[in-house]
């Protein structure tokens, strides 16, 4: 099943990326172990709230992110004035290919993979991101948007706007899971860590029946289930 | 992937602030700790940078250094010469280094004014 991905591509390069790239970013970057795998972390402001979420992998010294988020004119704005005197280039290639949600019951590989000038990117077991370069792409029958939705719901997928905003943060929004509690600082960790030690969330993303469902909570409406965002 | 390494997707530009002539003060505590971290070798420099990171946005960074590659103000205060990243000197512009003399928490501290918030432990502002 395929579906369209609202989401844009940058390539960070230069001697400081990985490093810069940690500094920002909740998750913990580390390509020396998962030279062919994705990492998926959660850039937030001072306060923790997100500003964009990205899935990054490595293809020679250069990492190209995917954001999840059509238009990442926010994030750059966000990121160049902590560039400094680092050695960081962002290049935006989100025109040159066509980013598409595939869904794969029996992909089980979990490393990146490439045919032809198709890249695969793995975003959890069954879900992935194909990336095509514009110039080669064809259009195919995309899964209707109940379906899509429908399996978001299943399998807890957020994406934006239904569930992710930079109101909340990535706790709140189901990217608890791409925050590492013991990589050291990064913008927002302050408060991020105070929640975790503390045990104290606040409102979190979760699967509730349709019929047990808040409407003022739910964010996306499955067939038989709800995702909703509430305490 | 079309990886853009061709010339169609250009590198985005970083809108550089613009570089201050940035005024620094080091406290008289500061200045005997620096001493005994530098003893009678006056060759090196203090690099007074500013990272991405921390909690709040920005960190600072202190290192004793020969030299650095990076475009830097050079000032010599109190016969120590003081290295300034250009790139962060609109964020350096101002500030005071001092020494805090405790068991906790204790070591160099910057007081910056171009700070609107600091993180808990002093070391990150935004």
């Amino acid at each position: 099943m395929l579906y369209p991905c609202d989401a844009s591509v940058l390539i960070f390069s230069g001697r400081d990326a990985v490093k810069f790239l940690n500094s920002v970013s909740t998750n913990l970057i580390d390509f020396s172990s998962y030279e062919d795998k994705s990492i998926t972390t959660s850039i937030c402001n001072n306060k923790g709230k997100l500003v964009n979420h990205l899935t990054l992998f490595k293809i020679g010294d250069a990492i190209p992110a995917i954001c999840h988020m059509t238009k990442p004119e926010e994030l750059i704005d966000f990121l160049n004035p902590k560039i400094l005197s680092q050695d960081v280039n962002i290049r935006d290639i989100s025109k040159l290919n066509v980013l598409e949600y595939q869904i794969s019951e029996d992909h089980q590989n979990e490393a990146i993979s490439k045919f032809q000038t198709v890249t695969i990117v793995p975003l959890n077991q069954n879900l992935q991101i194909k990336i095509t370069p514009s110039a080669d792409w064809k259009q195919t029958p995309y899964a209707s948007t109940t379906d899509w939705d429908n399996w978001r719901v299943e399998n807890i997928y957020p994406t934006y706007p239904q569930e992710l905003s930079r109101n909340l943060t990535p706790y709140n929004c189901g990217l608890g899971d791409y925050v590492h509690n013991s990589k050291g600082c990064y913008v927002g960790q302050e408060i991020l860590t105070r929640m975790y030690s503390r045990d104290s969330f606040g409102k979190t993303l979760k699967r509730v029946k349709k019929e047990s469902s808040q409407i003022k909570f739910t964010t996306t409406v499955g067939v038989e289930n709800c995702l909703e965002i509430s305490k | 992937m079309d990886c853009g390494t061709c010339p169609t997707a250009s590198v985005i530009e970083v809108e550089k602030p613009a570089e201050v002539d940035a005024n620094l003060t080091i406290t008289p505590k500061a200045i005997e700790m620096l001493s005994e971290a530098f003893g009678d070798d006056r060759s090196h420099a203090l690099l007074v940078g500013v990272l991405s990171g921390g909690c709040s946005g920005y960190m600072y960074d202190l290192q004793i250094v020969e030299s650095t590659e990076i475009d830097c103000q050079e000032k010599n205060i109190d016969g120590f010469r003081v290295l300034i990243p250009s790139a962060s000197s609109h964020l350096l512009d101002g500030i005071e280094i001092d020494y805090a003399d405790r068991l906790m928490g204790g070591g160099f501290k910057i007081n910056n004014p171009n700070a609107a918030s600091t993180c808990g432990c002093g070391e990150s502002f935004a």
